[in-house]
């Protein structure tokens, strides 16, 4: 009888164990980089929009409050866009005629909206409402970044649900006084984590574990 | 275990697939479902309004009071709206007829709104056309009109109750003297005695209800429905008393399940049956024996009757639409007789659907069936020129003795207004898209008289035309728009300053003008008229003991 297994048997079986286990670790680490890279999460990718509109000028320049153009963020679960007639308050003043802003002049002419591309997107399975988070101390900075430094308006955050749970597992560390929540300088002190837990108290927010409940977001 | 439980093969599992195979294309779909998850979030636009409209947060719904009908009485109902878009109905609490509840079909009238099944274009035959290309047709058929007073122009439409509506096919008539309405609904009764009565539930301590059934089907039935449950309820046993309620009904209904004393009679014995109560409470003299065919009820008629009299004055004895004429004569005269005229019932022949707007639109003895021939004959004589059809769906559920689709034929110019193209449309040459009524202005009467303005909840779909448009193209060019042919009704009933304040709170509230239920007038009955429904009543109720009941039953709404 014959051996079964010739000498050659060894190295096939030590290139198929290893290269399975490096196949496996490596493909995780791939799809892991692909899941986490600015590809899948648009961090930081700027899109290209009907109009360069800049935060940083209008916010940061000019000084204009959130609320002038996002006046829903107080009152519905949809901030708000500005209407084409919004930007036209200023803009039939100002840099009138300037041919970067003629999307929006054409759109208050021929009634036809502008299309926006959409730079903080959720997926349809999540609900989510700008105004609670607003009442409840979440300021503007903490999930859109320094919006009034960016000439072109790109995502800070991948908005996954891990990112989501890092504050409603432990608002404390995230909410700030009411009278901050437009301000963009703000920064989380030392005296945050004492702070912290006085504005949730304050701001009655849930911490019996319903902001973690699956039902809380997924409705 | 019995072994032939199920039949032959029924259990075993087909060859084809086997349990292996199948749980391998299971698994191998739930595998391939997750790789499918695996892409990146799609690039999506975001597309902000060009003018906000006032008092439009985004985000947030809008509500807003509207009407919808049924049997053409309208029902008060409140419509959400997201971003534009009706989303769901709820019932008016500010409205006599729904008191915050919807009836099934309210809450479907959404479906048929978003139905991709509607018709969507203005067809010339097979082929797509516009309004102004049917307005320059009409103008040409209207023209040849001119001579001989609309000899040739008929209209046929289902029942209506709305007053701008009313009056604008009394303008044509109005206009063309000699061109003729007529009104067809199939699930309608021939004739109905054209009065309108309103009942008070809540303070009727006994009623008997003769092949009605007012808890369900009845365009009223959400009121009165609200109203029995109130006088069902009793909060102090000492002082009140629980209402009785005394049903006698050929098939089963919620009113009947509802029932204390409930008998299945048959319907075409409701007439002997009315006929015996009247004589009971002795509205009238006997003019014959009891029928064999109630004898067996005749401990619930002398129990019904006895429980009436002892409470003169608190009853309600009520009649269903399937009931002839004659029976409906007979329960106001029972009711008469009884006093309940006044105070749980209120009568009136000028609330529902004429009040300032137009003449009565059940005239007595209009015989819908008779009007329908009528219309048939002269369609095949090649008299009809002209044939408007508002809704409705004739060529399918007009009596098949008419033949009314190759009558159809011999119509010179036919149109067809509806919101679906269906065997009438087919057979006509023009069809025009109806508006839905969330799409439409229009108004609506309710079943106490109140009446609620319909106001459209979006833009058309598509090409949509409202029934008020289409009458209009008869009358007036250029066709003034629905939204100023319904405001024109009111502001010409109300030609004060402050019409501009009403019509605003009408819109808000859902309801135009409130009818008072005490303020209406009881009207006089017509003596002649009872003694020869007695007399009918009395012929036609004769022995037969044998025979086979065939009943439609409505189980849905009239289309329009």
């Amino acid at each position: 009888m014959s051996q079964l297994f010739s000498p050659r048997a060894n190295v096939y079986s030590r290139v198929i164990i290893f290269g399975a286990v490096i196949l496996v670790c490596g493909g995780g680490w791939a799809t892991s980089e692909i899941f986490w890279s600015p590809y899948t999460t648009y961090v930081a990718v700027p899109f290209d929009q009907p109009v360069p509109f800049s935060h940083k000028h209008h916010v940061g320049d000019d000084g204009i409050d959130c609320r002038y153009c996002h006046n829903s963020v107080e009152k519905s679960r949809f901030a708000g866009m500005p209407t084409s007639e919004t930007c036209m308050t200023c803009h039939s003043q100002i840099f009138n005629d300037a041919p970067v802003l003629a999307p929006v002049r054409e759109s208050l002419a021929t009634n036809m909206p502008l299309k926006w591309t959409r730079v903080h997107d959720l997926p349809d399975y999540v609900y989510f409402d700008h105004s609670i988070h607003v009442a409840k101390g979440l300021g503007c900075s903490t999930c859109h970044g320094r919006i009034d430094q960016m000439p072109i308006t790109w995502r800070v955050n991948t908005l996954y649900m891990k990112w989501c749970l890092e504050c409603h597992r432990a608002p404390q560390r995230f909410v700030r006084p009411q009278e901050k929540i437009y301000d963009m300088d703000w920064q989380s002190s030392r005296s945050q984590s004492v702070d912290g837990f006085q504005l949730v108290a304050q701001y009655q927010i849930d911490t019996s574990g319903r902001l973690t409940n699956c039902g809380t977001c997924h409705r | 275990m019995k072994s032939d439980e199920f039949a032959e093969g029924a259990s075993e599992w087909p060859d084809e697939l086997s349990r292996r195979e199948f749980l391998r294309l299971a698994g191998a779909s739930l595998a391939l479902a997750g790789v499918g998850a695996c892409t990146k979030q799609p690039i999506e636009k975001i597309v902000p309004y060009v003018k906000q409209p006032e008092g439009m947060v985004p985000g947030k719904p809008l509500h807003f009071a509207t009407a919808t009908t049924c049997n053409g009485y309208a029902q008060g109902i409140i419509v959400t709206s997201r971003e534009g878009r009706p989303v769901k109905i709820e019932g008016n609490p500010d409205h006599p007829a729904s008191l915050g509840a919807t009836t099934i079909w309210a809450q479907a009238d959404l479906l048929g709104l978003y139905d991709p099944d509607r018709a969507q274009e203005v067809m010339r035959g097979e082929n797509i056309s516009t309004w102004n290309d049917f307005l320059q047709d009409v103008d040409v058929a209207l023209a040849a009109q001119q001579s001989n007073a609309g000899a040739g122009i008929h209209i046929l439409t289902d029942t209506i109750r709305s007053p701008t509506l009313i009056a604008q096919l009394q303008a044509v008539l109005k206009r063309f003297p000699n061109a003729k309405w007529h009104r067809w609904n199939p699930i309608g009764p021939d004739s109905i005695n054209g009065e309108v009565v309103v009942y008070d539930f809540t303070k009727a301590k006994v009623i008997v209800a003769l092949d009605s059934d007012f808890l369900f089907m009845h365009p009223a039935a959400l009121r009165y429905a609200r109203d029995f449950a109130l006088a069902r309820r009793v909060a102090d046993p000492t002082s009140a008393r629980m209402s009785r309620l005394y049903v006698a009904e050929p098939t089963p209904t919620l009113t009947g399940a509802n029932a204390d004393h409930r008998i299945a009679i048959a319907a075409r014995n409701i007439r002997a049956l009315a006929k015996e109560l009247a004589v009971r409470i002795s509205a009238s003299p006997r003019s014959a024996p009891l029928p064999d065919e109630l004898v067996t009820f005749e401990p619930w008629i002398q129990t019904a009757a006895n429980d009436l009299v002892a409470n003169r004055g608190a009853s309600i004895v009520i009649t269903g639409n399937g009931q002839p004429i004659e029976v409906h004569d007979l329960i106001a005269k029972i009711n008469d007789q009884l006093g309940s005229v006044g105070s749980t019932i209120a009568r009136n022949s000028a609330v529902a659907g004429s009040g300032d707007a137009g003449p009565p639109i059940t005239d007595r003895g209009y015989n819908q069936t008779e009007s329908l021939g009528q219309l048939v004959s002269d369609m095949k004589t090649g008299d009809v020129e002209l044939l408007i059809i508002l809704g409705g769906n004739p060529v399918y559920d007009s009596p098949v003795d008419f033949d009314f689709a190759s009558a159809l034929t011999k119509v010179k110019v036919s149109v067809h207004h509806a919101l679906h193209a269906n065997e009438t449309s087919r057979l006509c040459h023009w069809l025009i898209p109806a508006a839905h009524f969330l799409e439409s202005w229009s108004d609506a009467v309710a079943f106490d008289g109140s009446i609620s303005i319909v106001q459209p909840l979006i833009d058309p779909l598509y090409a949509n035309i409202s029934s008020d448009e289409m009458i209009g193209a008869l009358i007036e060019r250029p066709v003034r728009s629905a939204y100023e042919i319904v405001r024109e009704t009111w502001r010409s009933t109300n030609p004060t300053p402050h019409f501009e304040n009403d019509w605003r709170r009408a819109l808000s509230d859902g309801v135009f003008r409130n009818i008072d239920f005490q303020s209406v007038r009881p009207a006089e009955l017509h003596s002649a008229e009872v003694k020869t429904a007695e007399k009918i009543s009395a012929e036609r109720t004769g022995r037969n003991p044998m025979f086979l009941e065939l009943l439609f039953r409505v189980r849905g709404r009239s289309r329009n």
